[in-house]
């Protein structure tokens, strides 16, 4: 199942400036942990020290939120977007 | 000057005939009319932070009517504030940025009250300052403040306007009590550090006007009660490539603020909980 990434311009610099990638895996879990394998840097940032998730970070399949589906364990289906969006606190 | 009564029925707000055409284009629309022209009057909404955000929004309120308008903001004008904060002239820097807010406002439309705080929004002093407000717009610019505006509004049972920039992207979503809060959407904050600010990364300029502008439109559709406003939807926006997500966002039953067993029931540190040093009138001074 090739799916989209979305990587919003807070982390692209952590993935040689690209905002879309194409990933090949079944569920949200392996797109993940194919991505923070690609992009080492990106991986300290989406995961905390235990491999979880942050509570700063929310990962969207299709503009739902994981939680509110089957969480890292979601099935992709082909052309799925998912996007990774970190809170920000920006307002100055 | 003489004031028109444009329905004297529905209650005693008036205008001046220079309101009347100073807001024609409002009244003429079905979905405003004299009638939600009167509500905007009527309205009092405040800004958290007078800067990018705080910006557009503050004038496009002022400009439209909003009849009260209060603006919290303990910071001076800076340089480096004039590529974006467009309440701030360069004969302002050096000036608390709530006097030349108020300055600009007024000069934009005299027919509207700027109330001022120039002060930190802080846990002792946040009911005071929110509890008079109708709406909260949320334009601060560190985590403490966002948890602070959330759960100090939440109790007091207020809708927020919510916007974030950073760099060429933004978020706005609207909170109103009972259909989650921004606990519900980030249940804690990053690390110190891990997220950088506006100040360490920078903000296209526009950027904080396209997403002010976005809060100012969801404030005009809660006065009026118009619409489908942003509640249950955050709205991302990428400037680079100009694509607009909107995700579903959903009030969490564990939420420890407006989930079904709540725990907080009143202000806490927030600069401990975000993990950064407190935020005191000196800062701005220093």
């Amino acid at each position: 199942m090739t799916v989209n990434v979305y990587i919003p311009t807070p982390f692209v610099k952590f993935t040689n400036g690209e905002s879309s990638i194409l990933i090949d895996q079944k569920n949200v879990g392996l797109v993940l942990k194919e991505l923070t394998s690609e992009y080492g840097q990106l991986g300290q940032l989406i995961f905390d020290n235990e491999g979880a998730l942050p509570e700063h970070i929310n990962i969207y399949v299709n503009n739902q939120e994981i939680n509110s589906l089957d969480g890292l364990e979601t099935i992709l289906e082909d052309g799925d977007q998912v996007a990774i969006i970190p809170a920000v606190s920006g307002g100055e | 000057m003489s004031e028109v009564n444009t329905s004297a029925q529905e209650n005693n707000t008036s205008f001046t005939p220079d309101e009347v055409m100073r807001y024609s284009r409002h009244m003429i629309m079905e979905q405003v009319g004299p009638t939600g022209q009167r509500k905007l009057k009527d309205a009092s909404v405040l800004i958290v932070g007078a800067g990018g955000l705080g910006s557009p929004v503050a004038t496009y309120l002022a400009l439209g009517g909003v009849g009260k308008i209060g603006i919290v903001d303990f910071d001076v004008v800076d340089l480096s504030n004039l590529q974006r904060q467009i309440l701030h002239q360069t004969k302002d820097v050096g000036k608390p940025k709530i006097m030349s807010a108020k300055e600009s406002l007024l000069s934009y439309n005299p027919h509207i009250d700027v109330v001022t705080f120039e002060e930190p929004l802080v846990s002792d002093n946040a009911f005071d300052i929110i509890k008079d407000f109708d709406i909260i717009v949320n334009g601060a610019d560190n985590f403490a403040t966002r948890y602070l505006v959330c759960d100090a509004s939440y109790l007091l049972e207020k809708t927020v306007i919510d916007g974030s920039v950073l760099l060429f992207d933004g978020q706005a979503t609207v909170y109103k009590p009972g259909s989650g809060c921004y606990r519900c959407l980030y249940p804690s904050p990053p690390p110190p550090g891990l997220v950088p600010s506006c100040a360490e990364a920078g903000v296209l300029g526009a950027m904080t006007g396209l997403v002010g502008s976005v809060q100012a439109t969801e404030t005009f559709k809660e006065i009026l009660e118009i619409g489908e406003n942003l509640v249950g939807r955050l709205v991302l926006i990428d400037s680079l490539s100009m694509e607009f997500r909107i995700m579903k966002i959903k009030q969490d039953p564990n939420c420890p603020l407006c989930g079904e067993k709540p725990t907080i029931k009143e202000l806490i540190d927030y600069d401990q909980f975000c993990g950064t040093p407190p935020v005191t009138n000196f800062d701005a001074q220093s």
